[in-house]
């Protein structure tokens, strides 16, 4: 899947991103970055937050803890799900997404593109 | 390591609130996340601040909630009220009154009829606009902490305000009916007796959420905004940014509305007068709940 987060944040490296405007870039998105980390497959906290980081090659550093209000947001505003996984020795809240989930995905993934576009339009 | 910082984010959220199941759960999922890998307590956050979030987050939902059982109760103690008011004014309407008389002009009875009539009015305000601001901020996830300090003192007052209009509207129809009517009320078919007491249950209920909501503590930056930040485009622009003018404005258009009503009902000169009463009422409620609500800054 496309990791939304890479294009704008841009990888190791790329030290022309300003810290300061990444996180506020990511906060505005961390939703559809939540959203996209469990479409494909549903997921624990951890491993949300391991995908995102995998998915952008470590650009996306996320505060770990800050994670868990926004999936408690998201499942409030009916976009994920979730229910308790009992594994051998240990329990685990699993999140997966709704339809309602989907749909808005597919809406912030239309927007991040449209925005990058008029960004790229201008810087070129 | 990890029982230390699960302890400490524990009293952090205690301390603003979130307790009981919902922590619970956190603690649930934090505790899994960070046996996941040793070094994510490093990552997860300072627990004053995690817990923060998780308060301004739960804080603002659990407000928004509240309004919309609040608003809800609110309807059906406007329903109770509507009925009284009609009772009022055509007695017999909702059967078993059309011999009741009202009890002279005794003072109780008069000041029943005002505080029951001002109580609907404050009780209408302070939760219409308390919905209007969770509607314009809806898209707004975290409120600050000044936005639903606002919020949750306009449902409180709505909400008090409708108990003492039921309770004003149940000593106006005992003063109708006599207290031997009202108290045989399953005889005498009172349907408006049981809808009064009926919204005061239901607004009491509302009660519940309201203070549960009450106990989160938020503490997210940011300003409250003000009547012109509700009402938005409806308020003309000459107004704007004069709360005065604009609360002089309404009340002029409401003693209108009573001066019209008085004259179809009754006479012009009693239209007059409750119109001043009216408009009076009305600028020395803004006088001093305004600031309190979120009218004016």
């Amino acid at each position: 899947m496309e990791p939304l987060g890479a294009v704008a944040l841009g990888r190791p490296g790329h030290d022309m991103v300003d810290n300061a405007l990444r996180a506020e870039v990511l906060k505005g998105h961390l939703d559809t970055l939540l959203l996209a980390a469990v479409s494909e497959e549903p997921a624990h906290g951890y491993l949300i937050v391991e995908r995102l980081r995998s998915r952008s090659q470590g650009a996306l550093d996320l505060g770990e803890g800050t994670v868990y209000p926004a999936l408690y947001r998201l499942e409030a505003a009916g976009l994920l799900s979730s229910r308790w996984s009992h594994e051998p020795g240990r329990k685990r809240r699993v999140y997966r997404l709704t339809d309602r989930g989907r749909a808005a995905l597919a809406e912030g993934r239309t927007e991040w593109r449209s925005f990058v576009r008029v960004i790229e339009s201008v810087l070129s | 390591m990890i029982e230390v910082y699960l302890r400490d984010l524990s009293a952090e959220m205690g301390r603003r609130g979130v307790r009981g199941r919902v922590r619970r759960r956190i603690l649930a999922e934090v505790t899994d996340h960070l046996h996941c890998d040793e070094t994510a307590v490093e990552r997860f956050g300072a627990p004053p601040e995690i817990a923060a979030h998780f308060a301004d987050q739960l804080g603002s939902a659990a407000t928004v909630r509240s309004v919309r059982w609040g608003f809800a109760a609110l309807a059906v103690a406007g329903v109770a009220c509507a009925m009284g008011m009609t009772q009022f004014w055509l007695p017999g309407v909702w059967g078993g009154g059309a011999q009741g008389q009202v009890a002279g002009s005794a003072p109780a009875t008069v000041v029943a009829f005002l505080v029951a009539i001002m109580a609907a009015q404050v009780s209408l305000v302070a939760g219409g606009l308390g919905l209007l601001r969770t509607i314009r901020r809806r898209r707004t996830p975290v409120l600050p902490s000044a936005e639903v300090a606002i919020i949750r003192r306009r449902m409180a007052v709505a909400l008090v305000s409708g108990l003492v209009c039921m309770s004003g509207l149940a000593y106006l129809l005992a003063s109708i009916h006599g207290v031997e009517r009202v108290l045989s009320v399953p005889e005498s078919g009172e349907v408006l007796l049981v809808a009064a007491g009926a919204a005061a249950i239901v607004l009491a209920a509302a009660w519940i959420p309201v203070m549960r909501a009450s106990r989160i503590r938020v503490e997210a930056a940011g300003t409250a905004g003000d009547v012109f930040d509700d009402l938005g485009r409806v308020v003309p622009s000459p107004l704007r940014g004069h709360p005065w003018v604009f609360a002089g404005g309404v009340a002029a258009l409401l003693g209108i509305v009573v001066l019209a009503a008085g004259i179809v009902v009754s006479d012009g000169y009693d239209g007059a007068l409750r119109a001043m009463a009216e408009v009076a009422a009305c600028l020395a409620g803004f006088a001093l709940l305004g600031r309190y609500l979120g009218l004016r800054r």
